[in-house]
């Protein structure tokens, strides 16, 4: 009797184990959960004229390596332009370390010096520069439209965590790019 | 052309009354979790019962279904030039629906179904009116014991099988018709997401283990105590509980996904 308990309490407590396994691996290996870091990233913003297809959880890409995500999107009622939020991981993309005068540090091999992912104004800001730009871009023909980031370099400044990126690219509608080529053609015919 | 009516009348009259019985049961069988939940170990011996012997048609099932999606899927995918997204159909098919669907049917049928003609025999040779006799509440006893263990066993059960049917789908994609299996895990990962798509499917398994554990009690619980009555009851449990999934997964859905 007792080696039966035994026995039936180890199969009892393999099948919950298993279960349990199989939701983490659903969490982990399935789904996505590993890619949620909570509010661990700073935030930028940026306004579109036009967003397309463009969905909250949307990857935010600096030369393809995504870096962040789109957290929320709402319209200006002001300039009737949609605001983009975006969170950036500054595990992928880190804060770098600023002087009084607003200009990079320099450690002994020449490479920048990092804030940590706490790093707060002025004294740390992104390795974006100033005139950075913003694009909505699509993947591939018919694939999910997500922000491209290009880093910039005519500035000095640099943007600061919370800041607006204020070059941007909207996103390009086919019809749009149809109806101009259309447009040009007649214009040309006359 | 009156006594017709009449019948009618009758019937639909049980049926409601059957309803506010199966209401019932419940709030009685609820009541007893804090006292089951003292004795643990009756819950135990029922998730051996339930839970642990239903695990082998559960593997099973999951491994074949999810290499029948991978079959299927790649032969409709490879004409677009789309395979690399099997991971993403295998995965969002399984976890969405298919996991907590047809998990769920298999419970009804595997554990449902024995719960029932348990029940269902221990009123017949009224094992349950000798509790009654010795003061014993025997819902609280023998019922509740068995409702817990089920209304656990299926997210377990439903988690396990979503889980295998991916590997499943895995084992026909990448070793046999030669999808990339970076791009398999990659997509899967970036399309699948943690709130909208998992959350739902385990909420979906906890209604159905719910629903269908209460079910299978109740039909037992209420079965006429004769052995004709207990195997009607134990055809009633599997069809009106399979009916119930499916509804219900509709229902679900809509509230999860439409709109």
């Amino acid at each position: 009797m007792m080696k039966q308990n035994r026995a039936l309490e180890v199969w009892v407590g393999l099948f919950v184990g298993l279960g349990i396994a199989a939701l983490v691996v659903l969490a982990f290996y399935v789904g996505n959960l590993s890619s949620y870091n909570s509010n661990s990233g700073y935030l930028l913003e940026a306004r579109f004229d036009e967003i397309g297809g463009l969905k909250p959880r949307a990857p935010v890409t600096i030369s393809g390596v995504q870096v962040g995500r789109v957290t929320a999107i709402h319209l200006d009622n002001q300039e009737y332009r949609a605001v983009v939020r975006m969170e950036i991981d500054p595990e992928k993309m880190p804060l770098q370390r600023l002087n009084e005068q607003g200009e990079q540090l320099f450690d002994e091999q020449g490479n920048v010096q990092l804030c940590d992912k706490n790093g707060v104004p002025p004294a740390c800001s992104t390795i974006l520069f100033e005139d950075a730009a913003a694009s909505i871009l699509t993947a591939g023909m018919l694939g999910e439209q997500y922000v491209g980031l290009e880093p910039g370099g005519g500035a000095l400044a640099f943007l600061y965590p919370g800041d607006e990126v204020r070059m941007t690219q909207s996103s390009i509608a086919l019809e749009q790019v149809i109806g101009q080529f259309l447009f040009n053609q007649t214009d040309k015919d006359q | 052309m009156i006594s017709l009516l009449h019948h009618w009348l009758l019937q639909l009259f049980s049926i409601f009354r059957r309803l506010g019985r199966g209401q019932l049961f419940l709030i009685h069988l609820l009541g007893g979790v804090g006292v089951i939940l003292l004795r643990f170990r009756l819950v135990i011996q029922q998730l051996y019962a339930i839970g642990v012997h239903s695990l082998l048609i559960v593997i099973v099932a999951g491994l074949f279904v999810g290499m029948v999606l991978g079959l299927q899927g790649y032969n409709t995918l490879v004409d677009f030039g789309a395979e690399e997204s099997l991971g993403v159909l295998v995965a969002l098919s399984l976890v969405r629906e298919l996991g907590p669907v047809v998990a769920a049917l298999l419970y009804a049928g595997r554990a449902g179904s024995a719960l029932t003609a348990e029940i269902g025999l221990m009123k017949a040779t009224e094992q349950l009116s000798g509790m009654e006799m010795m003061a014993v509440d025997p819902v609280h006893r023998i019922i509740t014991p068995r409702f817990l263990a089920g209304f656990l066993s299926l997210p377990l059960l439903t988690a396990i099988f979503t889980v295998l049917g991916v590997f499943g789908g895995y084992f026909v994609a990448v070793p046999l018709l030669g999808v990339d299996d970076g791009a398999f895990w990659s997509q899967m990962q970036a399309r699948v997401d943690f709130y909208d798509d998992i959350q739902s499917g385990v909420i979906k398994s906890v209604v159905f283990g719910f629903v269908v554990t209460w079910i299978a009690l109740f039909e037992g619980y209420d079965a006429t105590p004769t052995s004709e009555g207990v195997s009607r009851s134990t055809t009633r449990t599997v069809v009106h509980a399979s009916l119930a999934v499916l509804g219900l997964d509709f229902i679900l859905t809509a509230l999860m996904f439409g709109a």
